[in-house]
Formats: C-alpha cells, sequence, structure tokens
C-alpha cells in the first residue's frame, strides 16, 4: 500500500467512525435533563411571559443528584401550576423550571462549569430562584453568585455546616440561603448515634445476649472523621465497646474488604456501624452476604439509599440497615402521595434531592403567597416565619427553619421535623421503616420489624 | 499482619504486573506514552458487563477480549503512528481517547456504580485468611500470562523484533524491521493483557466510568518504579509495589490515611535517586 | 540593568516594526475586537467565559513558554495554580490585603514552588519529568484534602471560599485583559531574547548545549521560575475570579487543561495559547445545552483537533489567511 492510498483508508475510517457515533448520538434520545431550556408544565399554554415565576435548579445534571432534584422540582412545579399557580396582587403567576449543568459530582471537579452555570442561569436564562447544590466546594465558589445578586437559595444536596454558619456571621450576605435537605452533619452524626444506643437495647432484649461490641468501618475522607471520632468518644457511654475501628482508603478493592469483615468478626463484633458515601458500600455488602459475619450493619452508606442497590449487589444487601431521608411512610400527610406520585411518573423512586427540591418549590410558592413578592429580599422575613411553631408540611417532614437558615432536626409530639430514618434492605428487594423506639422519630412511621440474618450475631 | 501482608500483596502484584507489563512493553518500543492505557481496561470491564446478560461471562469475556485488542490496533494505527515524532500529540492523543471512553461508557451506561459477579464462586482459606477464590484465580493467571509474554517475546520471531526496536529502533528499521507493525503488535498485546486483568479482577469488584484513571496510574507508576520499558523491571517491580503498598495499608503506624500518598512518595524519591527506575536502561530519554 | 534597557529598547522597535506587519496587526485588530466585545454584547455570562479563557490563556502560555520552548514537559503545572491561588485567598480573606498586593504574593509564591519541583527534577527528562512533576501535584492535592491536623492549617476539603466578589465584572474583564496582554507579550518578549534562544539550544540538544558552555542548570531554573511566575498570576486571577479555593485546584485535570489549550493553538508560539484557550471554552460553552452528550462530543472533537492539526490550529490557520491577504495586497 502506498501512502496516499493510506491516508485515504485513514481518511475514511475516520468518517466512517464520525458517522457512526453521529447516528448513535440521533437515534439515542439524549440522557438526562434538558439543560437551559424552560419547561412550564401545567401551566395554561397562554400565559405571558412575565407572569412566569422563574425557577433554576443547578445541580450536577448527568448524574443522579442532578436528575432528582430536577425531576422533583419539575413534578411540584406542574403540580402547582395545574392547581392555579400563585396569586399576587389579584393576577395568576405560574411556575417555570429551568436547569444549567454544574458537572460538580466528577470526579475531578472543575469549578468554572459551577460558577459559568451559576451566571449562565441568572443572566441569560433569567432564574428568579435557586434551587440546588450538591457538593461543598463547588456550591462554596458559585453560591457567590446567586448571593451577589441576591436572590433566593434553596439548598437541597450539601449538608456541610458551613453554609448555615455563613448566615449566622455575615447575616447581610448570606442570607439568602436556606437549607431544605438534608439535616447538617452534627444532628446526622448525633441520629446515628441514638440509634445505635436503641438498637443495642433492642438487640440484647430480642436475642437474649449481651450486645455490647460494636465496629466501626468508615471510608477515610474528611467528612467521615467527625463521626468516626463521635462515635468512638460516645458509644462507651452508652455501655457499648468499639472493639475495631477501620478506616479504608477510598480506593480498597474487594480483597480489601474480606480482611475488614475477617478483622470486624474476629473482634467479635455484634454491630458493624459503616460510614461511607462512596463505592465501597458495594463491595462491604457483596462481601457481608459472602463472608456471612456474624453481625448486624446499621449505618451509613449513601449508595444503600438508592433503588439500584438492590440489583448493584444482587441482592446483597439484605438485612443492611441504612439511614435516609425519607421512604414511602407517613412522615407527613403528604409524603406518601407525594412517593406514589413520584413512582408513578418517573418510574423510581425520589431521592433526597429529588424530595428536597420538590419541597423547595412548595417553600417558596408559599412565601411568594404570603409575601405578595417576587423579591428575594422581602421574601426572607417571610420564610424565617417558618419555624417550629408554624413548619411547613412537606414531602421530606414538617420543615422548620432556625436562625442559622438550617433546618430543625426532631419531633415534638406528632410533627415530625426534618428527621433521618433508618431502614431496612428486606427480602425481595423491598426497604422497609424500623423503629427507632422514639430515639430519633415516633413509632408511627414504622412499615416493619428488623430482621436479623440467620446466620446469627456473635457472643 | 504478615500474612496479610503476603497475600494480598501478592495479589495486588499479580493484578500489577498484568496492568505494567504492556504499559512498559509499548513505551519500550515506541517510546509511546500511552494515557489511554487505563481506558482500555474501563471498556473491556463495561462490554463485558453489557454483554454478560446475553452471552454469558465466558462468551463476554471473549467478545471483550477480541473487543478492545481491535480498540488497540485502531488507536496504534489511526491515532498514535502518525503523530510518534511528537511525543506531546501522542500524549494528548491518548489522553483524549481515555477522555472519549469515559464519557462513553458514561454517556450510554449510567453514571452509576456496578457490581460484576466473581465466575469463580466462595473462598478460600490461606494462612488463616479467607480470601475471594476469584482473587487465586488471578494470581495464577496472571503467574501463567506472564511466563507466555516473556516467551512470546523472547521465542518467536515477532517477539524477537519487539526486543530489537526496543533496543535500538534506527538499526532495526535499517534491518528491515517493520518498526510500524512492531508497535501495534505490542499495542495489542498490551491491550490483551489489560483484557485478561479485567476478565480476573473486574469480577468481584466494582465498575464506573472513572475507573480507567485509577489503573493508568497504578501502571504508569510501576513502570517508573520498575524501569522504562524494561519487561523485568516492571514484573519486579510490580509485586515489589504490591507488598509496599499492602504494608501500608496494614502498618499500624502509617494507616490507611497515608497510605493514597505514601506510594506517590515512593515513587518521587525513586525517580530523585534511580530516574531509571530499579532494572531500566541507563540512558534516561 | 544596562543589558535590560537595551532588550527593552529593542523590545519597542521590534514592537513597531511588528504592529505593522501582517501578525501585528491581526492581533491588534483581534485585542480590539475583544475589548470591545463586553459594551457591544453587555452579557455578563459571556463576559465571565471570557475572562476565564483570558486566565487560562496566561495559564497555558506559562505551560508553553516551559515545555514548548525549555523542552521541560510538566505534568504538574496544577501546583504553580493552586499554591497562587491559596496564597492569595488567604491574604485576601484573612489579613485582608489588597487583591493586586495579593496577586503578586501568590505569582512570587508559585516561584518559590517552581524552585521546590524545578531542583529535584533537573535529572529528569521526559516521562520522567512528567510523572516527577505530576507526582508533585498528587502529593500536595492529598495534602490539602487531609483531615485534621493538617485541615487546621490547610484548610481541608473546603478550602477557603467567601473573597470578595469583583464589583463590576466589566471592570474586571479589561483588568485581566491586561494582566493577558502584559504577560503574554511578556512572555514572547522573553522567547524572543538571548534567553529564549538559550532555552531552545537546551531545548534541543542538551549534552551539546552544556557543551559550549551554556549553564543548562541554572537556566531551565530560569525557565521553571518564570515559567511558574505567569501560572502563578493565572492561579491567583482565576482564584479572584471564582472567589473560592480549594484542593481541587492542584488536580492534574488543570494541569491538563493547560497541554490541552497550548497544543490545541500550537506549541512554541505562546500566542497560540490564546487560539488555544478561547477555542477550548467556547466549545465548551457551546456545548453546553447538550447536557450529557456534551463532554463526548468534546472528547471527540478534543481527538480529531490533536490528530489532524500536530502543529495547532494557530499557524496554520495564520498563514492561509496570510497567503490570502497577500494575494489581496498583490491585487
Amino acid at each position: 500500500m502506498d501512502t496516499r492510498t493510506k491516508q485515504m483508508l485513514a481518511v475514511l475510517l475516520v468518517i466512517v467512525v464520525v458517522a457512526g457515533v453521529g447516528v448513535v448520538f440521533i437515534m439515542l434520545p439524549p440522557a438526562g435533563v434538558p439543560i437551559g431550556q424552560l419547561f412550564t408544565p401545567g401551566a395554561p399554554a397562554n400565559t405571558p411571559a412575565e407572569n412566569i415565576i422563574i425557577v433554576g435548579i443547578l445541580d450536577p445534571m448527568t448524574d443522579i443528584q442532578g436528575i432528582g432534584a430536577w425531576q422533583g422540582a419539575y413534578m411540584a412545579c406542574e403540580e402547582l401550576n395545574l392547581a392555579g399557580g400563585v396569586t399576587v396582587d389579584g393576577e395568576d403567576y405560574y411556575f417555570g423550571v429551568i436547569a444549567e449543568d454544574t458537572s460538580e459530582s466528577e470526579a475531578s471537579l472543575d469549578l468554572t462549569k459551577g460558577t459559568a452555570a451559576a451566571t449562565k442561569i441568572i443572566e441569560e436564562d433569567g432564574a428568579q430562584f435557586i434551587i440546588g447544590g450538591f457538593r461543598s466546594e463547588a456550591l462554596l465558589a458559585y453560591q457567590e453568585i446567586v448571593m451577589d445578586n441576591e436572590m433566593l437559595l434553596f439548598g437541597t444536596g450539601a449538608s456541610t455546616d458551613i453554609f448555615c454558619q455563613n448566615v449566622l456571621d455575615n447575616y447581610d450576605r448570606y442570607k439568602y440561603f436556606f437549607r431544605v435537605i438534608p439535616i447538617n452533619s452534627t444532628s446526622l452524626a448525633s441520629s446515628l448515634l441514638r440509634y445505635i444506643a436503641y438498637l443495642d437495647g433492642y438487640l440484647t432484649a430480642v436475642t437474649g445476649q449481651n450486645i455490647t461490641k460494636v465496629a466501626v468501618i468508615r471510608e477515610d475522607l474528611t467528612w467521615t472523621e467527625g463521626m468516626g471520632a463521635f462515635l468512638d468518644g460516645y458509644l462507651p457511654l452508652y455501655g457499648l465497646e468499639v472493639v475495631e475501628h477501620i478506616a479504608y482508603p477510598i480506593t480498597a478493592d474487594a480483597a480489601a474488604f474480606a480482611t475488614y469483615w475477617q478483622q470486624i468478626d474476629d473482634a467479635g463484633a455484634q454491630i458493624t456501624v459503616p460510614v461511607i458515601s462512596a463505592q465501597g458500600g458495594i463491595l462491604m455488602t457483596t462481601q457481608y452476604q459472602q463472608l456471612q459475619p456474624k453481625c448486624i450493619m446499621a449505618g451509613i452508606d449513601v449508595m444503600g439509599q438508592l433503588d439500584t442497590y438492590w440489583t448493584q449487589t444482587a441482592g446483597a444487601c439484605q438485612y443492611e440497615v441504612v439511614l435516609q431521608s425519607t421512604i414511602r411512610t407517613n412522615k407527613t400527610t403528604r409524603t406518601i402521595p407525594a412517593w406514589d406520585a413520584f413512582l408513578a411518573k418517573y418510574g423510581q423512586e425520589p431521592i433526597y434531592n429529588a424530595i428536597g427540591s420538590y419541597d423547595a418549590m412548595y417553600i417558596l410558592a408559599q412565601a411568594i403567597e404570603d409575601g405578595q413578592t417576587f423579591n428575594s429580599t422581602e421574601l426572607i422575613p417571610v420564610l424565617e416565619e417558618i419555624d417550629v411553631n408554624n413548619p411547613f408540611e412537606g414531602f421530606a417532614g414538617n420543615i422548620a427553619f432556625l436562625d442559622s437558615h438550617d433546618v430543625f432536626e426532631g419531633y415534638i409530639g406528632d410533627t415530625i421535623y426534618s428527621v433521618v430514618l433508618f431502614t431496612q434492605w428486606q427480602a425481595g428487594g423491598v426497604k422497609e421503616a424500623l423503629s427507632s423506639g422514639g430515639y430519633i422519630y415516633p413509632d408511627s412511621v414504622v412499615t416493619a420489624q428488623l430482621v436479623l440474618p440467620p446466620w446469627g450475631i456473635n457472643p | 499482619m504478615i500474612e496479610e501482608v503476603i497475600i494480598f500483596g501478592t495479589v495486588q502484584g499479580a493484578l500489577l504486573a498484568l496492568l505494567a507489563l504492556g504499559f512498559s512493553l509499548v513505551y519500550g518500543v515506541g517510546g509511546v506514552l500511552n494515557l489511554a492505557h487505563g481506558a482500555f481496561y474501563l471498556i473491556t470491564a463495561y462490554i463485558i458487563f453489557w454483554t454478560i446478560p446475553l452471552f454469558g461471562f465466558t462468551v463476554s469475556a471473549i467478545v471483550g477480549l477480541i473487543a478492545v485488542m481491535g480498540i488497540a490496533a485502531f488507536t496504534s494505527l489511526a491515532l498514535i503512528k502518525p503523530l510518534q515524532d511528537t511525543h506531546i500529540g501522542v500524549v494528548l492523543v491518548t489522553f483524549a481517547l481515555a477522555f472519549f471512553f469515559e464519557q462513553f461508557v458514561k454517556y450510554f451506561g449510567d453514571p452509576l456504580y456496578h457490581y460484576i459477579a466473581p465466575w469463580v464462586p466462595g473462598f478460600i482459606t490461606l494462612l488463616g485468611i479467607n480470601l475471594q477464590a476469584q482473587l487465586l484465580a488471578l494470581v495464577i493467571g496472571s503467574i501463567a500470562l506472564v511466563i507466555v509474554v516473556t516467551l512470546f517475546i523472547n521465542k518467536t520471531k515477532i517477539g524477537k523484533s519487539i526486543r530489537a526496536v526496543s533496543q535500538d529502533a534506527e538499526a532495526a528499521s535499517l534491518v528491515g524491521i517493520n518498526t510500524d507493525l512492531v508497535l501495534m503488535t505490542s499495542l495489542v498485546l498490551s491491550a490483551l493483557l489489560v483484557g485478561f486483568a479485567v476478565i480476573f479482577y473486574a469480577p468481584g469488584n466494582y465498575i464506573a466510568p472513572h475507573i480507567g484513571w485509577r489503573y493508568l496510574l497504578l501502571a504508569f507508576s510501576v513502570t517508573i518504579f520498575g524501569g522504562m520499558g524494561s519487561i523485568p523491571g516492571s514484573i519486579v517491580g510490580a509485586f515489589i509495589m504490591g507488598y509496599a503498598t499492602t504494608f501500608t495499608d496494614y502498618f499500624p503506624m502509617l494507616g490507611p490515611e497515608y497510605s493514597q500518598l505514601i506510594p506517590i512518595v515512593v515513587i518521587l524519591v525513586m525517580l530523585l535517586i534511580r530516574p531509571q527506575g530499579l532494572l531500566g536502561k541507563e540512558e534516561v530519554q | 540593568m544596562m543589558r535590560l534597557q537595551l532588550d527593552l529598547r529593542s523590545f519597542f522597535e521590534r514592537f513597531k516594526i511588528w504592529a505593522v506587519s501582517f501578525r501585528g496587526s491581526i492581533t491588534l485588530i483581534a485585542l480590539a475586537g475583544l475589548s470591545l466585545f463586553p459594551p457591544i454584547t453587555r452579557s455578563v455570562y459571556w463576559t465571565q467565559i471570557l475572562i476565564s479563557a483570558m486566565i487560562f490563556a496566561i495559564f497555558a502560555a506559562s505551560w508553553d513558554l516551559l515545555a514548548g520552548y525549555a523542552g521541560q514537559v510538566s505534568f504538574g503545572h496544577s501546583v504553580f495554580f493552586g499554591a497562587a491561588g491559596y496564597v492569595t485567598a488567604a491574604l485576601v480573606r484573612y489579613l485582608g490585603v489588597n487583591w493586586i498586593l495579593s496577586l503578586i504574593a501568590g505569582a512570587f509564591a508559585a516561584v518559590l514552588f517552581s524552585l521546590l519541583i524545578g531542583i529535584p527534577c533537573l535529572r529528569l527528562k521526559g516521562p520522567y519529568l512528567a510523572l516527577g512533576t505530576l507526582a508533585f501535584s498528587l502529593i500536595l492535592l492529598s495534602l490539602f484534602y487531609m483531615g485534621p491536623p493538617w485541615s487546621d492549617i490547610l484548610g481541608g476539603s473546603e478550602g477557603i471560599s467567601g473573597l470578595p466578589v469583583p464589583p463590576n465584572i466589566f471592570v474586571a474583564f479589561y483588568l485581566v485583559l491586561g494582566f493577558m496582554i502584559i504577560s503574554l507579550f511578556g512572555m514572547h518578549a522573553i522567547v524572543e531574547s538571548r534567553l529564549g534562544t538559550l532555552l531552545k539550544a537546551i531545548r534541543d540538544d542538551e549534552t551539546c548545549a552544556d557543551a559550549s558552555g551554556i549553564n543548562t542548570t541554572v537556566y531551565k531554573l530560569i525557565a521553571f521560575m518564570l515559567s511558574g511566575f505567569f501560572a502563578g498570576i493565572a492561579g491567583s486571577l482565576f482564584v479572584l475570579q471564582q472567589t473560592a479555593v480549594n484542593p481541587a485546584y492542584f488536580q492534574p485535570l488543570y494541569s491538563f487543561y493547560a497541554i490541552i489549550m497550548a497544543s490545541i493553538g500550537g506549541i512554541a508560539t505562546i500566542f497560540g495559547s490564546i487560539a488555544g484557550s478561547f477555542i477550548f471554552w467556547i466549545l465548551s460553552e457551546f456545548l453546553r445545552p447538550l447536557a450529557a452528550a456534551a463532554l463526548l462530543i468534546f472528547a471527540t472533537l478534543l481527538i480529531l483537533i490533536v490528530r489532524f492539526a500536530e502543529e495547532g490550529v494557530m499557524n496554520p490557520v495564520m498563514e492561509r489567511i496570510q497567503e490570502y491577504w497577500d494575494k489581496f495586497r498583490g491585487m
């Protein structure tokens, strides 16, 4: 073959590849969320543009968090509009949602994607209010743009305390931030501790054994360090002994998890508390099922919150108890209907970003209706009235804002505020809410009893 | 602790040997720094994962191997060879290719993590340690493959050409060796080794769109450690690195907190003291 | 001092000749067009994108200075970016230092880091140097991500945030434009000077350069320091634009951004980095509405550009335009 033929062949090859890729692009509908397009589901077709309230959703739109936030906000938008929108000064206004991709869940975080998305959604897309935020580092950069524009920002993803601390420290600048979900890291740790304390008593009663030995297994990231130290410090106060504490590198593989379980089982642990957000959870559960260490897993395994976790682990997550913001149970009267509506609309269960964004839309609508204004600064006092005495009954619970614009955690009487549930993966891939003995939430939300693994608990 | 280090260090070393051998070979032959090396792992793993429901594991594994060899041949002919004179061009185009595969599996699959069930079920107990039987298969398979590849390079005609080009490309082309063919062969060989690494190691582990970079970094660091282009160097380097990383994982003073940092520091120190690596050629270029 | 003045004067003379030449006029027209962009479009969003593009043009050019001219291919350029970013952010946020002083301090911090990396890596060449520098950036990345006690000093994964936002984006635009012009022309002057010739000699044949009496060690270090300085300016500007700094600044991602942009524009051209950076940023923003497919298409285009434009896009395109220009003038 002479060079000329080779060149032509090469060019031909490239054309074929490009054409092939192109055809596939056209054939497949784009996955994920439409970017930069305004949707006004449920609004009357002839609504003039100035009567549309534009809510911008900022999140990693190619990942589950962003897709969830978009779905939740979209569904709330449709419901609100079908119910007639909001009325301000006697005129009807409807909601519109628009999304921009911040790419903040990429393993390599490019900050500019978030700041560019925030600028675009405000300057080009005309968003008047913002919902979203997932990764603290990214949100810390782009929230400044939202604050600069004096625009309400409903946090529906990041749990770091710093955002609400900012509200306290520099109220004038950061007062536009309100966290809707999740509860902050401190409350999270305390919920976990209270549950383990309860579980101790429950297991002692059920098994007739003396349950005292706990193992902690956490991925070695900044956010788990505080929680690990907290558990080490407080579990002994409840008469529990931490017999094994494993902080594994985030890159640990299956072989490593086999050894971790070995160490945990050798130490005679009866309860194992995972504190895991990443893929380690999958390996932990699959190895748990194969090795069958005599203990029960109860803790934080973020991936275990997804409804796909059962298939992702091929059912190995059975008996695992995971902390989760909401499942299909009556936290409020709205939880079950909203859950069913979401499941019917999207064919999958809502993740916490979806639930939070859904609530954020309703909270915004209520505030606009009550305050009779679209000005974010004027809406703040209205939102601040949503407190413990006057909560907003939402999907995730009764939402009440504190002085720091964080959500109030706990329950008073029958009123369940923003609490986390402890849920167990049970046979057939269903997830059930377990009792917390009233330590965290009342038993009214409980859907099933704890099931122990048939291979028993260490003596 | 010593038992854990021996067993899991061997497992780690077996994996690293499969990853690093081909990477080092390709660098030796063409001075090609193939940043898509980890992406070969990624795409093989996803092809297998996607086709298992259709064909079952065995057929999927064969499909995966053939596909990755085809991709490697295409990469060599269409992307690497034309840019071989500008080394930065090769680095960039393979980087872009790796990025492409990451986005490809994310777009046509999903961004979630997935689990492939091990094809060797169950556990075995060695020195009192429970070990996935799958990992024993990895060790045996890796050793067998390393022997086969060493024989291939030392005994066959094309293998000898690879060695010749590796030692002196100019002289080799003067005596009539087709250096392009040699480059392609070594790239396909490296893809084949990576493919086998997937077959032995991916089942029982998770896969996700970004995993390629991790395996690239592993191959890269072992190769630097053992010596760029040196085949015995990368095998010895793989096992030393395997024991070293496992040791830092288990060593109580250091703890896993530092285990990600230690290998990088070790590589850096190695670079500064002995840039050509353990068994590398004296001439550093 | 004397020589510096001479260099400066010859530089201005050359500038005059250059300004009326084909390339000079094209550059000046492009700069004029760029500076008219904000008042004409009044788009905050696109102004923001162009600011990013200009900052990364400086960053990519600083990589080009080191890799394209001195032949020291670095995969860890993000070290300078991050070091300068952290110093600037800490000074502005905690000590309330004026931004321009913080920026200069950031740039000098980057110079310090360039020595820290440059001296141990002097012996390394080719992929070894690339990996050595990459290892440095990965070590810093892990260090800054570490929990207590490290995070008490270094800020942990959240880094330093809440820097004052530039009061007016359009003013910021012209400031960054000024920085870009000064930095790029500065770097261009360096590579055109005697120093540049020496660096190219080292790049092309180090043994030979050494034999002809050039102190290669010193000149390689000078190249590292100069490159670090300009990369530091870019890092400081970037942190002032983003108003936050975190360990992600040390990611290999940003090093690769620099390499990609410099290569798209054309290696060893300095000004090519502007073309590369602008193409990169504008393209990625145009692809934004495609969401999930955007990065896939971007990767495909990147492969094609790198594969078919070995010299980068700037020089071939300029040559083509010049052909037409000459034809037009000859008519």
